[in-house]
């Protein structure tokens, strides 16, 4: 036994149904709902009629035409992009894969170089800093020299310490 | 390539003048600008809606598939692929135009504004007259450019370009049941515009 709807489905509003209405995209129930609608309630008649005047209208705007120059002006517009990528390419171009494996070949060589130098500075004895640059250890005699209190160098004294009684 | 010949080569698949050009031949790029020019024309005009913009964008569309055309694998039509463009480019310069406030809807006359709902009876009146008169193409243009953006395209696609529902679904990639209740609500909300100029009867 077939159920004939008469109600449109809850999710289809009336517009959505005109449009598809037109368009024939309603299965046989559904149609059967709008047909009868549209015989009883004018609104729903009145508003099929505008939309069928709307899409009317809309199909006969006029075609417009490209003008006559169109091709080649494109086709300018095509060589004058061509030019600027060329200009803008780079001289050489060099492959991904040679550029990479290079790259991996360079950090190989850097790798090395820092591996030999590393172990030729372990062989090596320690580096004596430079006299110029590190203070000098305290002699026996400077550090003695240190206790002694200043005596003036202008006018030197044969002994400085002599006693007064001594000859 | 002779001109002589060019008549001949018309007769061409797009697949046969896409593999052509890919190959480098010139020829086949001026037949493929040519068989399409007048379509993208229209497209992006009822798109935009701005005469001074179109043709500049329609250049631009076949500057884009030159460049891309290596990318073109036959997954759909050669139109389906060339209108994809198309739609993508005229978004693009709608956000890049409305960045700009320059979007601005086309004015009608006072005049004609008040014998509009005559050129549209008329229109009405005589359906054996195929094209519009100007005021009344504007009017409609008017009207599709107050249309929500992603609304308009399906609309123009489908009621302008005529273009099948799963062409217009792969265009926009959208689904096809998206498409579908896009178009509805498309063509009512142009229909409610539209409406203080249509003498229903009811």
């Amino acid at each position: 036994m077939t159920v004939v709807r008469t109600t449109l489905p809850p999710d289809m509003e009336t517009e959505e149904m005109l449009s598809r209405y037109l368009e024939e995209d309603l299965d046989h129930d559904e149609r059967a709902v709008v047909e009868t609608l549209l015989q009883e309630r004018p609104d729903i008649r009145a508003e099929l009629e505008s939309l069928r005047q709307t899409l009317s209208l809309m199909q006969r705007l006029p075609s417009l035409e490209a003008p006559s120059d169109f091709v080649q002006k494109v086709k300018r517009k095509v060589r004058r992009q061509k030019r600027t990528r060329v200009d803008q390419q780079p001289q050489f171009r060099m492959p991904y894969e040679i550029l990479g494996i290079i790259v991996v070949i360079l950090m190989l060589v850097l790798y090395l170089l820092i591996q030999q130098h590393d172990t030729s500075s372990s062989k090596k004895p320690m580096p004596q800093p430079r006299a110029s640059l590190q203070p000098r250890p305290p002699t026996p005699a400077a550090s003695r020299d240190r206790f002694v209190p200043k005596t003036n160098t202008t006018a030197p004294t044969s002994k400085p310490f002599s006693s007064p009684s001594s000859p | 390539m002779q001109t002589s010949n060019v008549e001949e080569q018309a007769t061409f698949s797009d697949d046969e003048l896409v593999r052509r050009v890919k190959k480098g031949e010139d020829f086949a790029f001026s037949l493929l600008v040519r068989r399409y020019q007048n379509r993208v024309f229209n497209l992006v005009h009822r798109i935009l809606g701005i005469p001074e913009e179109t043709e500049d964008l329609a250049q631009e569309v076949f500057v884009t598939l030159h460049r891309s055309l290596e990318q073109f694998r036959g997954d759909c039509a050669f139109s389906t692929w060339l209108y994809r463009i198309t739609v993508n480019l005229c978004k693009n310069r709608l956000k890049y135009l409305f960045r700009r406030n320059f979007h601005k809807a086309q004015e009608i006359s006072e005049t004609a504004e008040t014998d509009i709902q005559t050129h549209v009876s008329m229109a009405l009146a005589n359906p054996e007259q195929q094209l519009l008169g100007r005021e009344l193409e504007t009017l409609i243009q008017r009207e599709l450019l107050a249309l929500d953006e992603e609304h308009r395209i399906i609309l123009v696609l489908r009621d302008i370009e005529h273009l099948p529902y799963e062409h217009i679904a792969e265009i926009t990639g959208l689904a096809l049941g998206t498409v579908k209740s896009r178009l509805h609500r498309a063509r009512s909300a142009l229909r409610q515009q539209m409406q203080p100029y249509l003498a229903t009867g009811a």
